[in-house]
């Protein structure tokens, strides 16, 4: 009887689609709103240096067909003398050119807003937009040069600008790139230049809610609580999805004294974000000011029970428990707040080492870059996402935002020896991310580099002792023929052990057929059935045993 | 042939150089702009247009004569000092009975770095004229300077000037003959190193003598300068970037020294950012307790147990925090009955991106944040707001308020949409049941300067029987502001003499009861943002020609009661 235990791809695609693996790339790589879709087939990155013209005329980067396009023109010309130029040809090539020319036309006309002109004839939405010409970045200068703190700002800025544009001229006209541009022109304080872009997605895709969203930020900053409501209540309409856009609704509704309309709508954010310690604290004020105390106190309580060192909620409390008369609560909580304000003493050692304005210029570039990638995902263009990305990484070589959307990337596009390159960077970088050695292990796995992902697992291990996926991953990679099978035993016990799933007792039981145990590998095979009776793979193995 | 071969030629090269004219054109069209667009300052006044309400505030810095400009040089390294500076005091100091002023000046840092800037002191001549009376006064104080607080300290019938500074503070005695002497190591007063902030008097255990809070911002500002940026433009350190200093209480001894009861008090067992501060009975219980008002922190309430010693309520009695629960950017605070209901309330201006807090009395000292409900200030979400007084503007009987605004950051305007260094300031009228309204652009030309704004007094400088403003503005003249409201109405100014009590009636509440309402004011000594003016109080009466009655609640204890005082007069009254 002979079973087929190819268990090392079975667990390395196991693995990747559990659902703790995939909520780490998830948290890493995704922000809720960009629906980054990885699924999607992406283009692979041209590695010769100017290919065939079908492909270059597919490519939606305009510099990259620019590019192509004027080498093989060049290439023509260069053959132009080797033709020894009879009639017939010369005809041939006159024509050849005017058709490039026609289409060189045609694909510049048609590549961008930026260059568009309007015609009387355009009747589409898009054609009766005009021209948009992205607005001038801001100014951005590096006062002391000496400082390499800012110098990076700089560069993040400059970098972050260059990613939401360039998204922009591959991705013309996408909404979501137009409203990326605003943002980071909004927080460079050019708000007439995101004020423009915004207006021009709203004319272009009057149902786009995000520019409403954006617009409604905007308004609410400057205390223009009305238009605010306004613009956040249009993007709800737009798109009822948009959970973010209640919070913002119900702050300004707040501000505008509505406080009945702001209490239903901190009410609706809540639902779906219940742990949202601060809106509970947001919503006891509403009620607060409906004079429905007893609501209040019980919205207070709960922030309290999510985060019980909350001091807005303390505070919170005691106003309320006084204006229901109950000076003794009232009394009792406004001694655990001053308890709270006495225990967070200010902290001023390492000051100097802290840079809010570093670390906002990397958060707004962390932004960008995954915004950016997500855009050109899902509008497939993940080579033209990975470009960039190298791009950016070329400038900041040690941005971990970066390699981790490019290890993702490399990833969904099964380049994994560069996703192995980059783990390994990130573990040398980070040796005490146990996550990163985990996820190096997983692909060396995948690339059956079995003594790295050993040496990979190891780690884990050493820095996550309890971490039962890594004793699982490490069974499987001692137990190929040669190896070591009484490790992967010994590894896969204590996987299951500390975790008792169907998984990882059909690794036990693989590993106790290796090394001839037959009957113990039936037992722990009859386990993973019992504990997954509907997967097919265990029930097949226990047939066959 | 030679034709077929210039054909051929043109067929070739023509499309060839169409397409490049036409891509050189198209590149030329996609060519960013450039340069950035100006952003419009977003509380733009209506310069020149007339006003369209009743009261009218009127520009008249030209014609006051004071020539003041505020000035410091950091030598480009944004010491957190910079931001800070600074407030204005009035007083009386030559017995004339016009009300004269202190402007504060800052410095070059260190001192000797720069030519020498000094405080000035301004006689006011009348009609909202001024003359420069600093060196005969001997009133120069040449370090950066941050507060001011005025009171007799010595009960000899004049005026004295505290000035807290980076670096030692100053204490002026007035001599009685317009000229003034320092007196700050004699009195012990001078504190140490430290970057000063607000200061008030109070007689906090009722002995007759006033004594002296003194607050603290930060430690080592210079020293332990961090350089930050913003948005990758250079800025300014902020609050928490250094240790707080705590603040003092001087006792004064009765024989013109004080002794630092900081810690006997409990006043030094809290340290925060200290900004403005004012001296008020906020629970009505006959002694004077200490409102602070802390940077980027939670506010004190000093609540006096009536011999002077002090317990830190801020959190119990709701002033610690905004509503929301927020620890404020706090800078100014001042106090009044703003809904008439006897209580005195208390208002807060913050830094940008939060509302200025106006915190509402339940009348049993316990208070709560209503700046939404009654509209205090709620457009100025955008801006850092520091001075402010309550004033009754229009004289009837409600009060109003002055803010004064600006950013810290010269630079904000290149990374801020919201805000500008530079930014009008802001007047709200009370419609007489406490909700405010601004009415900066139709009141005249007197809120229509752009500057950056710091302390605001407010006196009837010219004797007309209203109340006038004067803005100190940072790195530039200040505003003078004449009250040119004619709405008919009476007032009533009180200047207090206390025998028992503190000579310039420092403490004392007053409450005067006209047309059936009461309005309630006590003499502070210290208050606004990190200034020191009111002392004369000043009651506007409405229609009533007088007030039925007026009940003075001594610091020492007794009330004195008058009857059917008539309006629009200047009354002394002296403690019996």
């Amino acid at each position: 009887m002979q079973i087929d235990f190819d268990v090392v791809k079975h667990v390395a695609v196991e693995r990747t689609s559990s659902p703790r693996y995939n909520s780490k790339i998830a948290g890493s790589c995704v922000l809720s709103r960009l629906k980054l879709g990885f699924a999607a087939t992406g283009e692979r990155v041209p590695t010769e240096p100017f290919p065939s013209a079908p492909f270059f005329k597919q490519s939606p980067n305009l510099k990259f067909r620019f590019d192509c396009f004027g080498w093989h023109v060049l290439r023509l010309v260069a053959k132009f003398d080797e033709w020894k130029m009879n009639r017939k040809r010369l005809f041939q090539l006159i024509i050849v050119l005017n058709l490039c020319a026609a289409a060189w036309i045609v694909f510049l006309r048609s590549v961008s807003p930026l260059a568009r002109q309007p015609e009387a004839s355009d009747v589409s939405a898009v054609h009766t937009l005009g021209k948009l010409e992205l607005p001038a970045r801001p100014v951005i200068e590096i006062f002391d040069k000496d400082s390499p703190k800012q110098v990076e700002i700089a560069k993040l800025r400059t970098l972050a600008f260059d990613l939401a544009e360039n998204a922009l001229r591959n991705l013309p006209n996408n909404p979501e790139a137009i409203c990326l541009l605003g943002k980071l022109h909004l927080r460079s304080g050019n708000a007439d230049a995101a004020r423009r872009l915004w207006d021009y997605v709203l004319q272009m895709e009057p149902n786009f809610a995000e520019a409403n969203i954006d617009y409604g930020h905007y308004e609410l900053n400057l205390g223009n609580f009305d238009e605010a409501a306004e613009h956040f209540r249009k993007a709800i309409e737009k798109d009822s999805s948009r959970i973010d856009a209640y919070l913002p609704l119900a702050e300004s509704q707040s501000s505008q004294r509505n406080y009945e309309a702001a209490a239903k709508n901190f009410e609706t954010y809540l639902v779906q974000n219940p742990r949202a310690a601060e809106t509970w604290c947001k919503l006891g004020w509403a009620y607060q000011q409906l004079s429905k105390p007893s609501e209040a106190i019980v919205s207070y309580s709960k922030a309290v029970v999510i985060e019980p060192a909350s001091s807005t909620a303390v505070q919170g409390l005691v106003t309320a428990y006084r204006a229901l008369g109950d000076s003794v609560s009232a009394k009792q909580y406004a001694d655990i707040a001053a308890e709270l304000a006495k225990a967070s003493p200010r902290v001023v050692e390492g000051r100097d080492q802290f840079d809010p304005d570093l670390d906002k210029a990397r958060e707004v570039f962390d932004f960008a870059s995954r915004s950016t990638t997500g855009v050109l995902v899902q509008a497939n263009a993940t080579s033209i996402a990975i470009a960039q990305l190298e791009k950016a990484k070329a400038l900041l070589p040690k941005s971990d935002s970066i390699r981790t959307l490019l290890i993702d990337l490399y990833i969904a596009q099964q380049a994994v020896e560069n996703a192995i390159t980059l783990l390994n960077e990130q573990c040398e970088q980070s040796p005490g991310d146990a996550n990163a050695w985990l996820r190096l292990g997983v692909q060396c796995i995948k690339f059956r580099r079995l003594d790295t992902a050993e040496a990979a697992l190891r780690k884990v291990i050493e820095l996550e002792p309890k971490n039962a996926e890594a004793y699982a991953l490490l069974a499987q990679v001692q137990l190929p023929a040669g190896r070591n099978p009484q490790g992967a035993i010994q590894s896969a016990r204590i996987a299951v052990q500390l975790l008792p799933t169907g998984s990882n007792h059909f690794i036990l039981g693989t590993a106790l057929y290796h090394t001839g145990d037959l009957a113990g590998s039936k037992q722990e095979i009859l386990k993973a059935v019992e504990l997954e009776p509907r997967n097919a793979e265990f029930r097949a193995a226990l047939e066959q045993l | 042939m030679f034709l077929q071969k210039c054909v051929t030629c043109l067929l070739i090269r023509v499309p060839v150089a169409l397409v490049f004219v036409l891509f050189i054109l198209m590149l030329g069209g996609c060519k960013p702009e450039k340069g950035k667009v100006p952003i419009a300052n977003p509380n733009q006044p209506t310069n020149g247009k007339e006003p369209s309400s009743s009261i009218t505030l009127v520009d008249v810095t030209e014609q006051s004569q004071i020539s003041f400009v505020h000035s410091y040089d950091g030598h480009n390294q944004r010491y957190i000092v910079e931001e800070i500076g600074s407030g204005i005091g009035t007083l009386d100091f030559d017995s004339d009975g016009l009300m004269d002023v202190y402007f504060l000046n800052g410095a070059s840092i260190p001192v000797e770095s720069g030519p020498k800037t000094s405080n000035a002191l301004y006689r006011n001549l009348g009609s909202m004229t001024f003359v420069e009376a600093t060196l005969a006064s001997h009133t120069e104080d040449v370090l950066f300077s941050m507060g001011v607080a005025v009171a007799d300290y010595d009960s000899d019938g004049f005026s004295d000037i505290f000035v807290t500074n980076f670096g030692p503070n100053c204490f002026l005695r007035n001599n009685g003959d317009g000229t003034f002497e320092d007196v700050s190591l004699s009195a012990g007063v001078g504190g140490g190193d430290q970057l000063g902030a607000g200061a008030c008097f109070l007689d906090a255990d009722r002995d007759g003598h006033v004594d002296l809070f003194v607050g603290n911002y930060v430690q080592s500002p210079v020293e332990k300068n961090i350089k930050r940026t913003t948005e990758g433009f250079p800025s300014y350190p902020g609050p928490l970037d250094f240790m707080t200093d705590p603040d003092f209480l001087y006792h004064n001894n009765g024989d013109g020294s004080f002794s630092d009861h900081s810690a006997v008090s409990g006043i030094s067992e809290h340290s925060s950012t200290s900004m403005g501060c004012i001296a008020v009975d906020f629970d009505d219980d006959g002694d004077t307790d200490i409102f602070v008002a802390n940077d980027v922190d939670r506010n004190f309430l000093f609540e006096n147990d009536g011999t002077g010693k002090f317990v830190e309520v801020g959190i119990q009695r709701g002033v610690a925090f905004s509503g929301d629960g927020k620890r404020n950017g706090n800078m100014g605070i001042d106090c009044a009955d703003f809904n008439g209901d006897g209580a005195l309330d208390f208002f807060t201006t913050t830094f940008s991106n939060e509302l200025p807090v106006l915190y509402k009395n339940d009348g049993l000292g316990n208070f709560s944040d209503v700046t939404i409900e009654f509209g205090a200030g709620v457009n100025l979400l955008p801006h850092a707001n520091w001075g402010t007084a309550f004033i009754d503007v229009e004289n009837d009987g409600d009060q109003d308020l002055v803010i004064a605004n600006g950013h810290t950051d010269p630079n904000v305007s290149s990374w801020a949409y919201t805000t500008a260094w530079k930014v009008a300031n802001t007047m709200l009228l009370n419609g007489g049941d406490g909700h405010f309204k601004d009415i900066s652009k139709t009141c005249g030309s007197g809120f229509a300067p752009i500057e950056n704004s710091r302390g605001v007094a407010t006196e009837d400088f010219d004797m007309d029987g209203d109340v006038d403003i004067i803005i100190l503005n940072a790195l530039a003249r200040p505003t003078v502001i004449r009250n040119d409201s004619h709405p008919m109405h009476h007032w009533l100014q009180l200047d207090l003499k206390g025998k028992l009590s503190s000579r310039d009636g420092t403490g004392a509440r007053v409450t005067v009861e006209v047309a059936g309402k009461k309005i309630v004011k006590e003499v502070h000594s210290g208050r606004g943002y990190q200034s020191s003016f009111g002392q004369r109080l000043h009651f506007g009466l409405g229609d009533a020609k007088s007030a039925s009655k007026l009940n003075i609640r001594w610091p020492s204890g007794e009330s004195q009661v008058l009857v059917d005082v008539a309006g629009d007069q200047i009354l002394t009254v002296v403690q019996p």
